[in-house]
């Protein structure tokens, strides 16, 4: 499956090409409406602001497993607690420990643990349609 | 998932729509886009409350994502 890179704004009237896949999380009987997670292979996991987790029932997202994560500018920690989701791409769906934080800046992003290990991803971000192609790898 | 139509730039350096509506949207803030990103449908606090508008608005196959406090490029990586 082929998906385009999508813009993003950067500083003074910059902006980035990203590649944005949209997805669903799902709890129970409840899963949320599609929304951006941005594909990271940088990222070790699979990170959600926490309103994505009330969004499918869980009501204290600090229940769940602690986790600290930093960025690369020394100082910078973000505490993550861990609950297990399930992770909607398209028809696609699968049990991932998701990260939750309400400090996270964006919606999600797709991380290795979660993602990486389910997807073999191909990224073109070169010629005027960038782009990124899924392909499901089904391990035994 | 319903099939989307996506707005591509005649030209990767080209500024395609979606740009100027996140640009436009409040900071820290969860916003709805049409499918083919060329309008905002919804705008919330919380992912629930956006959600909610953009349903009560009619519009199909909406996407919902998260406006930062400030545009910039970011890293995270584990520590523990």
């Amino acid at each position: 499956m082929k998906y385009p890179y999508k813009q993003t704004p950067l500083p003074n009237g910059k902006f980035d090409w990203l590649p944005i896949l949209p997805v669903q999380v799902s709890r129970g009987s409840l899963t949320t409406s599609p929304f951006e997670a941005i594909v990271d292979s940088g990222s070790f996991n699979c990170l959600f602001h926490g309103d994505i987790a009330r969004a499918v029932g869980i009501k204290d997202i600090t229940t769940g497993t602690l986790k600290i994560s930093g960025g690369v500018v020394k100082g910078v920690r973000m505490k993550t607690y861990g609950h297990d989701i399930r992770l909607v791409i398209g028809s696609d769906n699968f049990k991932i420990e998701g990260y939750f934080s309400d400090d996270f800046p964006m919606a999600a992003l797709l991380g290795r643990e979660g993602f990486f290990d389910k997807y073999i991803v191909r990224f073109d971000p070169t010629g005027n349609a960038p782009g990124f192609e899924l392909t499901r790898a089904h391990k035994s | 998932m319903a099939s989307r139509v996506i707005v591509m730039p005649a030209q990767k350096k080209d500024e395609s729509p979606r740009l100027e509506l996140l640009r436009s949207a409040p900071k820290n803030s969860w916003i709805a886009l049409s499918a083919d990103e060329t309008k905002i449908v919804a705008i919330g606090e919380t992912f629930m409350e956006a959600d909610a508008i953009a349903e009560k608005s009619g519009e199909k196959n909406y996407v919902l994502t998260r406006t930062p406090d400030a545009w910039m490029s970011r890293a995270l990586s584990p520590l523990s």
